[in-house]
């Protein structure tokens, strides 16, 4: 039977490595690789080479700077310990695929086996985890010790605390077993949680010693003196297994790091007995929570959050005759909150102009009615630069339905533009409220050193221009998702983490940037000419306005092309998706 | 009136559907059988105008669906085995959205019709999420015969009805053919083709091995036996020996 499931772990894992591999032919996962590993090495590999260069940066810690993290660590490592027993409000459940439960929970194999096939399973995950963080601390020298012993340490220390979290849910469902209510045994750890305090209190009070002003005033200090009052008394011995399990990945050296492995590996190997042993039922548990994590995983596929559907009120009344992209956009908001709805915008409107004018009567407010502005400033940003990438109410997240959208009687241009109505609509709602916030403040183009008169002028030019750059945006990501189906699809699924989706969603990233960067350029080219020319002649004001319908109107004729050209990408969209990638 | 002329399917270098040709005449309800990967579901969806044909010509109600797809579109209605609804909508407001998409005036005592015929009035403000399989099915109907379309394509109609629901919907199906409507469904229940279908079209890999009405196919591949059941003929007809030659009408 243990073969049977060694088999099944080594040959998943094998064709998950050979499928990863095999996929490396399709350019964009090439492509991706090499995008991410760049990445990788620029961000991670290339600065821990840097800072470990750099001399004097980060020297090797002193033994007595080690004993203090270590402490600090168990204390933080028992805290940990006490929090899995206070936290769980379930019984206990372990995280099975849907294919396990199918295959092993109806198998013929003991309860013990099924425990200790789930327990050789969660280890792959934590050995790269552990590679991963011994990689980290060995590079920013943060212990002791070398790579290899930095992820034994790490090992260690994570496997203890999965081991413990799953004894303790055991624990706690045989208690709820025995008709002990979970308040009843939160109380008894609040109890004990209270009496370690009062130890720690004791041995503060012990110690006999306040810390002085310089222990206060540094951080290094601080720590001292307090791994110096929890190395004291009973808190030692309180302390003792979360250092010894530590202890490894705070050793100074290989002889340290040896001396300390045993002591860990018991308490690791005591771990694994104690859940092994202890008979408590989880398979309950355990479907109901496989069933939450699938419904989970299968959201974050679509890229969507799990977030529950509740039925809301229409957002206008939708009439069966007139514009069918009107649809959509009624389709689309009734998937929002319902915050974002007209009248919301219209109230926070009045509100803005109501509360911007008071704030402006009184002088003493005018600071605040700065900090407003500058907090409108960053929402129009917000809207701006990353608001098309978050509001997804378009095809990025239709695309889906995208054969049932086809079956309707509409041109391609007609979908792809009531899909985009949505996200604009939102985002110009909210971008108009923070220029309105923007233009309530007196005085603020002063500080930009334009004339004061300019201020509504601006105001409505920025206006002008929020519906026309989101939208802009919104279509080159709605073309992205449209001429690549795969790429969007693969860099929507949250649920994958690699380095090639990385990469992936690196690539897709820059190449947005840099085509929403060409088609922005010769509008703002005709735009600043406009206003240079006409600056003299008209004023700055009327310049400004003249200025930003040029520079807008391109981007419409842009804007214009790019969805009639859309609407053709979706008409000959191929959406059996089943042959494609 | 569905018409496919000469249609053919490619995916990259894989071939679906080979030069099929059919037709179906308003009141006629053409089963579509096969075997996995007949190219049933590929053809269905190319005759809705959901995938583009590589070659061949699609005619809905007389109209081409290559140069007038908007208009071909308007007399169609496509069911898929999987119900495609939107999670945020409720019953009515799929209803209501559909409505405007295909500019159904008075759409709401059709609504109301359609929904207590399919007994979905008491789930009128339910979400999706909140209906059955089956229901979804259902609901995933109501909007499609909305705009009473004169062609239906059902894909595998009933996956996920219980028996009551199965019965109402050989009903509807029948009730729709005899309305006017040109229907063609593919389905693996043998059973519901005899029961409900005027005619059958047997495909396999893509290629047309054998159509006609029931008795049509029936006497071709009976060898003079009485009785034989779709079943039998559906087996005989896409048996291994007939790969090498697929018995072209």
């Amino acid at each position: 039977m243990i073969s049977a499931l060694l088999y099944l772990k080594v040959t998943s894992l094998k064709n998950a490595l050979l499928q990863r591999a095999r996929r490396l032919r399709q350019p964009r996962y090439l492509l991706g690789t090499i995008a991410g590993l760049g990445y990788l090495y620029s961000v991670f590999w290339r600065r821990f080479r840097a800072s470990t260069a750099l001399p004097g940066s980060l020297e090797a810690p002193s033994a007595e700077l080690l004993g203090t993290f270590a402490t600090l660590g168990a204390l933080g490592l028992c805290v940990i310990f006490a929090l899995s027993w206070v936290l769980p409000e379930q019984r206990a459940g372990l995280a099975f695929t849907e294919a396990e439960i199918a295959f092993l929970f109806p198998a013929p194999l003991s309860r013990r086996r099924l425990v200790a096939y789930h327990l050789v399973s969660g280890q792959l995950r934590l050995v790269v985890l552990a590679a991963l963080f011994g990689l980290g601390s060995n590079r920013l020298a943060l212990f002791g010790g070398n790579g290899l012993t930095h992820a034994v340490g790490w090992w260690l220390v994570l496997t203890t605390w999965n081991l413990h979290g799953i004894g303790a849910s055991f624990a706690i469902t045989r208690l709820m077993d025995r008709g002990v209510s979970s308040r009843r045994r939160r109380l008894v750890a609040a109890a004990l949680a209270a009496g370690v305090v009062g130890l720690i209190g004791w041995s503060f009070a012990q110690s006999a010693r306040v810390p002085t002003q310089d222990e206060v005033s540094d951080l290094r200090q601080l720590a001292a003196y307090a791994s110096a009052v929890l190395d004291g008394g009973p808190v030692r011995w309180l302390l003792l297994p979360a250092r010894a399990v530590l202890a490894p990945l705070f050793a100074a050296d290989t002889s340290a790091f040896l001396l300390a492995l045993g002591p860990a590996l018991l308490i690791v190997i005591g771990h694994f007995v104690w859940v092994l042993e202890t008979q408590v039922s989880f398979e309950d548990r355990s479907i109901s929570r496989t069933e939450e994590r699938s419904a989970r995983l299968a959201a974050r596929r679509q890229g969507k959050g799990l977030v529950v559907a509740t039925a809301k009120a229409s957002p206008f009344l939708l009439r069966a005759e007139g514009r069918p992209e009107v649809a959509f956009l009624w389709k689309n908001l009734l998937s929002t909150s319902s915050l974002f709805r007209p009248r919301t915008f219209a109230v926070l409107a009045g509100l803005i102009v109501v509360g911007g004018q008071w704030l402006g009567r009184s002088p003493e407010l005018r600071p605040l009615l700065v900090m407003v502005a500058a907090g409108a400033g960053t929402v129009v940003f917000l809207v701006l630069f990353l608001g098309p990438m978050l509001a997804r109410q378009d095809l990025r997240d239709d695309l889906a339905n995208a054969d049932l959208l086809k079956t309707y009687p509409l041109r391609g241009w007609q979908v792809v533009l009531g899909a985009l109505l949505t996200p604009l609509a939102i985002l110009t709602g909210i971008g108009w409220l923070g220029v309105l916030a923007m233009a309530m403040t007196p005085g603020l183009t002063t500080r930009f050193g334009l004339d004061p008169s300019s201020q509504w002028a601006a105001a409505a030019g920025l206006a002008l221009a929020v519906p026309f750059v989101c939208l802009l945006q919104l279509v080159v990501a709605n073309a992205a998702a449209l001429l690549f189906p795969d790429w969007a699809s693969t860099t929507r699924n949250q649920a994958e983490r690699s380095i090639e989706l990385m990469g992936q969603r690196l690539i897709f990233t820059a190449g947005r940037t840099l085509i929403i960067a060409v088609a922005v350029v010769p509008a703002l080219l005709v735009g600043g000419v406009a206003v240079l020319a006409l600056r003299g002649l008209l004023g700055l004001p009327v310049a400004l306005g003249v200025g930003a319908v040029a520079g807008l109107s391109l981007i419409a004729v842009e804007l214009a092309v790019a969805i009639r050209w859309l609407g053709r990408l979706f008409e000959g969209l191929d959406v059996s998706s089943e042959l494609r990638g | 009136m569905i018409e496919i002329v000469e249609l053919v399917k490619q995916y990259g270098g894989f071939t679906a559907v080979r030069g099929l040709s059919l037709t179906v005449p308003p009141g006629a309800v053409l089963g579509l059988v096969g075997p996995n990967g007949a190219g049933k579901t590929s053809t269905l969806r190319c005759a809705a105008g959901i995938i583009p044909c590589t070659s061949g010509t699609v005619r809905i109600a007389g109209v081409d669906m290559a140069r007038d797809p908007v208009g071909a579109k308007r007399h169609l209605a496509f069911f898929p085995d999987e119900p495609r609804l939107f999670d945020h909508l409720t019953v009515r407001q799929h209803l209501n959205f559909v409505a405007r998409i295909y500019g159904v005036k008075d759409h709401e005592p059709l609504g109301a019709a359609l929904l207590a015929e399919l007994e979905l009035t008491e789930k009128a403000d339910a979400l999706p999420g909140e209906l059955s399989r089956g229901m979804k099915q259902k609901l995933a109907i109501a909007c499609g015969l909305l705009h009473s379309p004169k062609a239906l394509f059902l894909d595998e109609p009933l996956t996920g009805l219980d028996p009551l629901g199965i019965r109402r919907m050989k009903d509807s199906i029948v009730a729709r053919a005899k309305a006017g409507a040109a229907v063609v469904l593919s389905s693996h229940l043998l059973h519901l083709l005899e029961e409900v279908c005027t005619h059958v079209l047997i495909l396999k890999k893509g290629e047309k091995l054998a159509d006609g009405t029931l008795a049509e196919v029936s006497s071709r591949f009976s060898n003079g036996e009485a009785g034989v059941s779709l079943e039998e003929i559906f087996l005989r007809a896409t048996a291994d020996r007939d790969d090498a030659a697929p018995a072209a009408r």
